[in-house]
């Protein structure tokens, strides 16, 4: 059996020890040195995507570009968008990594050709539902419900009355009525008052 | 405070990058499911943006006189565009390259592996 080239970097040189460790028990592999010449895999290991990181990535994946396995804590959708675009096929997070799982991976990368496993294709998918749930419904407002005590407030905003106003009309402490509209703006992510009546006009509840 | 949250991470030319590499390949049962959604959303941002043009053009604006649906559908579209300015024409922008890719990256379930570049 053919054994699989393998380019290995790490940002920390104990976890480069141990991948290498990990990859150098298995006798499907051997590794090659960190400039890739020759490598059908690159495994990259990072505590972040940072800039560092991906100016790597981005480099590896000029010209024929190598499948990319790479070995990091979560990622976030636009850092998972960012290593796809380099030519990353898998994503073992650290704390999970065992010599079976980076074979595994490995052994996949180096067998697809560069094409994206049915788990990274899952998670553009993912990434394509959240988009359309984000733009028609943006920061997740939805009719959630608002306190009596909100409503109340809103109803009175509504209708044009200041701070002041709606404390005498409900009885409450100016500070009072400044925590409700704080605590609902806050919560629902709206910018200012006049947003926090379109919601409530938005969701009918006043 | 400010509603703004981070910019939608858009990747409709990634997508199409991908799938015209041969990179990107999906199951064509999930492309199609994906195509569905990704079309019933787009009609529903360019239905919201022609709402938006309407509504703006007209000089005296009062949601009050419309129609309890039509009420329901200004709201909406004037509010999603509050929150999320530009977001709605962004969107009608990246979606159809997502539908482009998506198509262009179906493949029958058998077929799996790297497909050649068209």
């Amino acid at each position: 059996m053919d054994q699989v080239r393998v380019a290995l970097q790490a940002t920390d040189p104990l976890s480069h020890a141990g991948l290498a460790s990990f990859l150098q028990s298995r006798p499907e592999f051997t590794l090659v040195p960190a400039d890739r010449a020759g490598a059908a895999v690159l495994v990259l290991s990072a505590d972040r995507l940072s800039t560092d990181v991906v100016a790597t990535l981005r480099r590896s994946a000029t010209g024929p570009g190598v499948p990319v396995v790479l070995v990091a804590p979560e990622i976030n959708e636009a850092e998972l968008l960012t290593a796809v675009e380099c030519r990353v096929v898998a994503v073992l997070p650290r704390a999970a990594v065992t010599a079976e799982r980076l074979a595994h991976s490995v052994l996949a990368a180096a067998s697809g050709g560069g094409v994206m496993p049915p788990n990274l294709v899952g998670e553009l998918l993912k990434h394509i539902e959240r988009l359309q749930r984000d733009v028609l419904t943006p920061h997740g407002l939805t009719s959630s419900g608002l306190t009596p005590r909100e409503l109340d407030v809103l109803r009175l905003m509504a209708d044009g009355l200041d701070t002041s106003e709606i404390a005498g009309r409900l009885c409450y402490s100016e500070r009072t009525v400044k925590n409700v509209i704080y605590g609902l703006t806050h919560r629902l992510n709206l910018r200012n008052r006049s947003h926090a009546v379109a919601y409530a006009l938005r969701t009918g509840m006043i | 405070m400010s509603g703004d949250g981070p910019a939608l991470p858009f990747a409709g030319e990634l997508f199409l990058h991908l799938a015209a590499e041969g990179r990107l390949v999906v199951d064509a049962v999930d492309a199609e499911a994906a195509i569905v959604g990704l079309e019933r959303t787009l009609a529903q941002i360019r239905a919201r943006l022609r709402i938006l043009g309407i509504w703006q053009q007209i000089p005296a604006r009062r949601v009050g006189d419309l129609p309890g649906d039509l009420a329901r559908d200004v709201v909406d579209a004037v509010f999603t565009e509050q929150l999320a300015p530009g977001q709605l024409a962004r969107a009608a922008a990246e979606l159809p390259m997502y539908i482009a890719a998506l198509r262009r990256a179906s493949a029958a379930p058998e077929s799996g592996g790297r497909r050649e570049n068209r």
